[in-house]
């Protein structure tokens, strides 16, 4: 190398370090989001995941959405109205809705939607099982005629838990509801960016421009206008924690949903950051009822009078925010009936042990699925495995990824042919808001989740909670499920932990609840 | 060689055949059912088995694979059983990423440690030797994680040089492309650094105590051309073997290195296919590895004809 061509190249060199940092900038009008998985099936009907409900609260809108009380207000409906009899619900679609491809939202693409969303959601099955007729009157009005009355008709028009009734168009929501669309046409604030997408890794979004939000009110659960302050949203699927900080660190993402626990405390005091209120989880045990040692009501009794929902609770949610005194609903239907009395943490092993010999247990093997890829299901399975083996229950505890996990549990085989006795899981806490919601506290055995518990008893006061049209009647009618649920135990509340998110400090707007990306904006 | 080629190639089929009887038995084998994860938690038995239909995963496994190695065959790898897109468009968008990985890589490992293995066995015994034999065992020691880590820290996140994770596509420019791929490749590069340098090292020594050498050396042969036109030519076999089954090792360190710098390749196209039980995903990416590795060994053996004349096909 000649002396003047390396005196070039240090220079060139030299100029380049000096050049400014570089690695921040990104154009205002872009969204950077990290989902706390990755979005795989794009239907929100044929799937239950969390990504795909968020991404179906993106593109797709609904009749009805919940505000920050959950309480049900209209959405895409302008409003409603109800026969003399509480038979004939007549709901009018607001004006300036649109579908992505152009085409204006009409009555029958809502009649096909809900007709395909019934055949799926169960709180669809209930709201259908009371329906004589759902008919499209004129383009923009639709007529729920139903067998009896039906007061809960907006709250499963707007749930929020999946399945979501999003309204598709017609000739999507005509297809079997078990096949997931693949084309994404919805009439929601975002569209999908379909050339874009890449699963596993880039999902895209489009602000729809012929987006009309609902004008007045306040962003609610999903309620609420849905003003749209970015041209464009990318999720960036990072799968490791340590490299998602990072990636907010240094501005490279703007928005993490679902950060661990751990990395709260290294972020707090940093001014470049924020913890953005999010969605809580609901800790809970399952156990099978069709083998031992759970199909023994009276073991499964002794099972909730010693869970330690504290220490467990502890380790799933560490520093942050977690309660474990909760029963079966966190809504409206809230209540303390028979809390205390059921879980008593007791620790007086050596008459665990006797009780439990004289519940008839004679030692078999509690085979306990553990997703060990999922930190808090692994937590809170350590934690109560403890528990489990000082009160003399034998304790199989097999460590599986969580997709194997999921195709375990599906088994209705005995123990000793690849069944299970329980497992631990977490799901959202808009599953936990009343009986139509909460679906692990029915008990309608095999026709139900997984563990598929029966009580008859159970059955017969959610029926009778669905039919009352009294606040009032369905508190107490709420109650007394939950009694019968301390009796039966067709799962074991554990405790709620909150899931916050973490941002960028120079964004504002959010909204309680799952990510909301209408009403961010940059400061 | 054009025979030896021909041969070669179509030694490739029965191999290929094998890994894919065996990648079809293993994923029989392994627990996990994609029905499930398409249904969703609240899905009754009924639909679960009807999505279990329209996959064909009710069928027996010999007509399965049947199906399968007809289509792939035909040049379609089928359907992603989860996102419903074609196999191959997933690969077309995960390999650029992959390849430019190992590219680099390979590039980076090449260019440094075959000097720095040159420089140890000439100097032997010195400060230099001892101190490149000390970073061998050092690049040897550190995981690709950790050195992946430290790198984003110290380059991305405290000076804020390059960017932390992504990548960005070649056809979108040349400089973001490299900026994005350099952490990654540099993370990746210190073990195959390691590697190759104590080989060439090792070779090396090996080739300047032959005779020719020594007599080249007596005739007055400069340094330069001894050590690069004479001792590192015949060296040279021993060198391009270990870099070529360094390839096959690339294929698992990109994985980790794609799973901590977040680039969207194929390893983590991999590892969110087994987690999801996407079967015709796993089933073309681990054909189309070992088709790869296939390719790599030719392309070795025939280098060894470039480098030692006495080779030949």
């Amino acid at each position: 190398m000649k002396r003047r061509t390396f005196l070039q190249g240090s220079l060139a060199a030299s100029a380049a370090a000096s050049l400014p940092r570089f690695a921040i900038a990104q154009p205002a009008s872009v969204l950077k989001f990290i989902p706390g998985a990755s979005l795989a099936i794009l239907d929100p009907i044929a799937n239950t995941s969390a990504p795909t409900r968020l991404h179906g609260f993106m593109v797709y809108d609904t009749l009805y959405g919940l505000d920050s009380n959950f309480a049900p207000q209209p959405q895409m409906a302008e409003g409603h109205e109800v026969s003399a009899d509480g038979l004939d619900w007549t709901i009018k679609l607001r004006d300036g809705l649109f579908f992505h491809d152009g085409e204006p939202v009409r009555a029958k693409d809502v009649v096909a939607s809900l007709n395909r969303w019934s055949k799926r959601d169960t709180f669809g099955k209930t709201l259908f099982s009371r329906t004589n007729e759902l008919l499209a009157v004129d383009d923009k009005t639709v007529r729920f005629r139903l067998k009896r009355p039906f007061a809960l008709l907006p709250a499963a028009l707007g749930k929020v838990g999946s399945n979501i009734a999003v309204i598709m168009p017609e000739r999507h929501a005509s297809t079997d509801p078990s096949k997931a669309v693949t084309e994404v046409v919805g009439s929601g604030p975002f569209s999908f960016v379909a050339k874009d997408y890449s699963p596993g890794a880039l999902i895209a979004y489009e602000k729809f421009k012929k987006y009309t939000p609902r004008s007045g009110g306040e962003v609610g659960f999903s309620s609420g206008p849905k003003n749209v302050h970015f041209d464009r949203v990318e999720w960036h699927v990072i799968p490791d924690g340590s490299t998602a900080l990072a990636a907010i660190q240094s501005g490279e993402m703007d928005w993490w949903e679902s950060p661990l626990p751990d990395f709260l405390p290294i972020v707090q005091g940093n001014p470049n950051m924020k913890i953005v209120p999010a969605g809580g989880q609901v800790m809970f045990l399952r156990l099978n009822h069709l083998y031992p040692p759970f199909n023994n009501p009276e073991i499964r009794r002794i099972l909730l009078s010693c869970i330690d929902r504290k220490s467990i609770m502890q380790a799933v949610g560490g520093g942050g925010e977690w309660r474990d005194d909760i029963g079966l609903y966190l809504g409206s239907m809230k209540t303390d009936a028979g809390i205390k009395e059921a879980f008593r943490g007791r620790t007086d092993f050596d008459k665990i042990k006797s009780e439990l010999a004289a519940a008839g247990y004679k030692g078999e093997r509690m085979v306990m699925l553990v997703g060990s890829d999922t930190p808090r299901n692994l937590a809170a399975s350590q934690v109560a495995e403890s528990t489990f083996k000082k009160m003399g229950l034998n304790v199989d505890f097999q460590s599986l990824d969580w997709g194997t996990v999921s195709q375990r549990r599906a088994s209705m085989e005995p123990p000793d042919k690849g069944g299970w006795a329980c497992f631990f899981v977490g799901a959202d806490s808009e599953y936990f808001l009343d009986p139509a919601t909460n679906f692990l506290a029915r008990a309608n055995g095999r026709e139900g989740w997984f563990g598929w518990p029966d009580s008859p008893r159970i059955e017969q006061l959610t029926e009778e909670w669905f039919n009352s049209t009294d606040v009032a009647a369905q508190k107490e009618i709420a109650a007394q499920i939950q009694l019968q649920a301390w009796k039966d135990v067709p799962y074991v509340p554990i405790g709620e932990v909150q899931a916050p998110g973490l941002a960028r400090s120079n964004l504002q707007g959010f909204a309680p609840g799952f990510a909301k990306f209408w009403g961010v904006k940059r400061a | 060689m054009m025979l030896y080629i021909g041969k070669r190639c179509l030694s490739t089929i029965p191999v290929m055949l094998i890994v894919a009887v065996l990648i079809f038995g293993l994923l029989y084998i392994t627990p996990g059912d994609p029905a499930l994860m398409i249904a969703g938690d609240q899905a009754t038995p009924a639909v679960v088995e009807r999505i279990r239909q329209q996959l064909g995963l009710d069928l027996p496994i010999y007509v399965r694979f049947g199906h399968w190695l007809w289509d792939v065959l035909q040049g379609d790898f089928g359907k992603s059983v989860l996102s419903g897109a074609p196999v191959s468009n997933l690969i077309a968008q995960r390999i650029q990423p992959t390849v430019s990985l190992m590219l680099a890589t390979l590039v980076i490992s090449v260019s440094v440690a075959v000097p720095l293995g040159v420089l140890s066995a000439w100097k032997r015994g010195s400060f230099i030797d001892r101190a490149v034999m000390i970073l061998c065992v050092g690049g040897f020691s550190l995981p690709v994680f950790v050195t992946g880590y430290l790198l984003a820290y110290t380059f991305g996140l405290q000076l804020s040089w390059l960017p932390v994770q992504g990548y960005a596509r070649i056809e979108n420019g040349v400089l973001p492309w490299l900026r994005g791929i350099i952490l990654p490749s540099l993370a990746l590069s210190l073990v195959y650094i390691s590697l190759i340098a104590r080989i060439t090292r090792a070779t090396m020594l090996e080739t300047m105590s032959r005779d020719y050498i020594r007599t080249a050396r007596a005739k007055g042969v400069a340094d330069r051309s001894l050590l690069f036109g004479h001792a590192l030519k015949n060296a040279a076999v021993p060198i391009v073997t270990v870099v070529g089954t360094g390839v096959a090792l690339l294929i698992g360190g990109s994985v980790v290195a794609e799973s901590v710098f977040a680039l969207p390749g194929l390893g983590r196209l991999t590892i969110d296919a087994i987690m999801g039980r996407d079967y015709p995903v796993i089933q073309a990416v681990v054909l189309i590895f070992s088709a790869s590795y296939v390719l790599v060994n030719l392309i070795v053996d025939l280098l060894y004809t470039v480098f030692d004349p006495r080779i030949s096909y």
